[in-house]
């Protein structure tokens, strides 16, 4: 090859590379500056796939008003959800246009990071807003004085009970903390062609495990303040007694093989499957999974799902239906998109009194509109509408806003999974742990004792 | 061509090798320097850098999870890759002898190399949970199922054998291109001498595989320190912190935990600690090599 071709196949690799690289960091900005004016011809948003379904049937009526060519969306877990919006929006521009985000996983410096919403809700109002969505749920969602997401769909738990079983087994439905455990005790047992079922489980990876404990705990002592990990005054309280009670009642049901053995490698997903395949008897999660778990084409447990609530001890006094850990997810709009106009359409559209509905009737959707929970048609047609309206009423949050809540769960989760597998006693393990978190609250100045 | 001091320096290999370089700076360099910056702020991805010292490198070195991310780093990455060597080297040694259908043996040998790590982990998850289908067979045959996945110690064992089988082939294909370019006049010779097939191995074999093995471990030491796709999609680096290695600490620390200081300051421990591994390594291997 000749010293003249060498030349040109050189300059010609380092133009590429630079074109390329000039592309990657920001190149085509008068493009897309033009393309704000018209429609996109695609809208991204990062969620999960419960989000696309409750989309579902909505989309064409918002392409033929708006001439978006199409919405996609990418679906992720809840924790990678959170972190690809957190590193997306950090972006020079994000490659989404909407995200959803979940209450307990939002903190005021990745709320900083979105699009503010009051300007849109002023050019292209939602009706019925603020008077029909929840007051708390919008403050959550407030950052430095400017609404930052919009509430779309209520995360209320209770507690799913496969009721073939309980009749396979002759015992009733529980009504008290005590006879839940003793049901779930009976529950658990081995058929004869060696399938083993399961009287509880849940998804009790690190991050998610303090939930179950939280549960039982609040289900114990549901008069005292200490049964959280970190109450909401910010002291933390998982050496306290009520902790501690309810991971010793957490480790007697594991050794019991009540508790699946895989409990603390579970996702969500893993304990929906267990339950639809018919070998989980009860399990506490998201009450609108109940159509899923009657849906004939993708559960095997289809007609013999009920939701109760998880009851509170036979001790406790109370109107409260039972124990409800509540959380709520959020559209939200990235401050360095490109398409916030019709990002805000599209959550304008899904928000709207109509599309709640339409999405709470078909789409296994629970509301955050107060008006959609209460439509009579509502309450006609999805079975669960007044136990979710009774569960809301007594709804807690299980951990209070700060940063280090992620941080938290994990020391608390493997603290909890040492002395579920009997590697170390509860006491033990939430000295340890609460020595941990009192750090990470310090460290942030709320710690209060 | 350029001239210094009346020299005449080639400048045509530095143009064609340019394009590389830029790319490297571009995705490895400038990173790299970039995550050694913010290990000095406190701060979460896309928001505002407090400057905050050493105090990440100070809590990296004092917090004991930290430490013990560094000791299972290091026994999954000794354990794994004495075993990723030993069957490497065992199924190189078997297909460098020809025989029927040795191709397509070799070509079975190396296809867990050509799947996904994803993939073939998320399968290997399924396989290994408790209701899988090894605890199937296990059951079949009289053993009570193992929680191989949320026992302490069958979780680290069990992540270190998924490694081992899916890099396994890596190792085989470098030492089987070493093994059949030898020559064979060497081992008719010793034969002829009277060597046996063991002696063979140890005076011929073996030393001329060093260099092979050299290149073999030294890339794979570095990629088996930093694995993370095994570990984390299998465990997530549990249970209680018994798979959590180096690499899934810096994640859970940076992505999970929204710390992205404290991870950068993880990532250049994590930088450091396999550069003072290579060097023992490469150290112990030339002098193997070249002086005893």
């Amino acid at each position: 090859m000749s010293r003249k071709q060498d030349i040109v196949i050189g300059l010609t690799c380092i133009i590429s590379l630079l074109v390329s690289v000039g592309n990657v960091f920001g190149g085509g900005s008068a493009e897309e500056e033009a393309a704000v004016a018209e429609p996109p011809a695609v809208l991204s948003g990062v969620g999960h796939s419960v989000h696309e379904q409750a989309a579902d049937g909505l989309i064409e009526e918002f392409l033929n008003d708006t001439g978006v060519g199409r919405v996609e969306w990418d679906t992720f877990g809840i924790g990678e959800i959170h972190s690809t919006i957190l590193r997306q929006s950090a972006l020079p521009s994000a490659p989404f246009d909407f995200g959803y985000v979940l209450s307990g996983d939002v903190h005021p410096r990745m709320l900083s990071r979105f699009e503010p919403l009051d300007d849109w809700l002023a050019d292209y109002p939602i009706e019925g807003f603020p008077e029909d969505f929840s007051e708390g749920m919008l403050e959550a969602v407030t950052y430095d004085g400017a609404l930052r997401a919009i509430p779309m769909r209520g995360v209320v738990d209770a507690l799913h009970v496969n009721v073939d079983l309980f009749e396979e087994r002759g015992i009733d439905l529980p009504r008290t903390f005590e006879e839940f455990v003793a049901a779930a005790h009976e529950l658990t047992f081995e058929r004869e062609d060696g399938t083993r079922i399961y009287g509880y489980s849940a998804h009790g990876t690190p991050g998610n495990i303090p939930g179950l404990v939280m549960n039982f705990a609040e289900a114990m002592f549901p008069e005292s303040e200490d049964s959280r990990i970190v109450s909401s005054d910010y002291r933390v309280t998982i050496s306290e007694n009520p902790t501690i009670e309810a991971i010793s009642l957490v480790r007697k049901l594991y050794e019991a093989g009540v508790l699946h053995p895989d409990i603390s490698t579970h996702s969500v997903d893993d304990v929906t499957r267990l339950y639809e395949t018919g070998r989980l008897a009860m399990w506490v999660g998201n009450i609108t999974n109940y159509d899923t778990f009657n849906d004939p084409e993708r559960s095997s447990v289809a007609g013999s799902s009920e939701v109760i609530a998880l009851p509170y001890t036979e001790t406790y006094d109370t109107d409260y239906v039972g124990v409800t850990p509540t959380q709520f997810w959020s559209f939200m709009i990235p401050g360095n998109t490109h398409n916030a106009e019709y990002a805000w359409k599209l959550i304008r559209h899904l928000s709207s009194a109509e599309s709640q509905l339409y999405s709470g009737l078909n789409n296994a959707n629970q509301p955050t509109r107060a008006s959609a929970l209460a439509n009579e048609e509502y309450a006609a047609e999805v079975a669960y509408a007044e136990l979710a309206s009774q569960l809301t009423e007594a709804a807690f949050v299980n951990w209070p806003p700060f940063e280090g809540r992620s941080e938290a769960a994990d020391i608390a989760g493997n603290a909890i999974i040492a002395a579920m597998h009997g590697d170390t006693s509860p006491e033990d393990a939430t000295a340890e742990a609460a020595d941990q978190i009192r750090r990470l609250l310090e460290d942030e100045g709320l710690l209060s004792e | 061509m350029k001239r210094v001091s009346g020299r005449r320096i080639d400048l045509y290999p530095y143009g064609l090798v340019a394009p590389i370089l830029i790319t490297l700076t571009a995705i490895v360099f400038i990173p790299i320097v970039h995550a050694g910056y913010t290990s000095f702020f406190r701060f979460s991805l896309g928001d505002e850098m407090e400057f905050v010292g050493f105090r990440n490198y100070s809590r990296m070195l004092s917090d004991p999870i930290f430490w013990n991310s560094v000791w299972r780093t290091l026994v999954f990455t000794i354990s794994s890759l004495l075993f990723q060597y030993l069957i490497g080297l065992g199924f190189a040694l078997l297909m460098s002898k020809g025989f029927k259908w040795q191709r397509l043996w070799i070509a079975l040998l190396i296809s867990p190399a050509a799947v996904s790590s994803v993939v073939a982990t998320v399968i290997w998850g399924y396989m290994l949970g408790f209701d899988g289908v090894i605890n199937f067979m296990l059951s079949r045959a009289g053993i009570e199922p193992i929680r191989w996945l949320s026992s302490s110690r069958f979780a680290f064992i069990s992540v270190t054998t998924v490694t081992v089988w899916k890099f396994y082939p890596e190792i085989m294909l470098i030492l089987y291109a070493s093994l059949v370019s030898m020559p064979q006049e060497l081992f008719d010779a010793a034969e002829v001498d009277g060597a046996t097939g063991w002696q063979r191995f140890l005076s011929i074999t073996y030393p001329l595989l060093l260099p092979s093995t050299l290149v073999a471990l030294s890339f794979r030491m570095i990629f088996t320190f930093r694995e993370f796709a095994i570990p984390w999609l299998l465990t997530e680096g549990g249970p209680t912190r018994a798979t959590n290695f180096l690499a899934v600490h810096m994640y859970r620390t940076a992505f999970v935990h929204w710390n992205s200081g404290a991870g950068s300051a993880i990532a250049w421990g994590i930088m450091f600690l396999t550069l003072a591994l290579s060097i023992i390594y490469l150290r112990l291997m030339y002098r193997r090599m070249f002086i005893n």
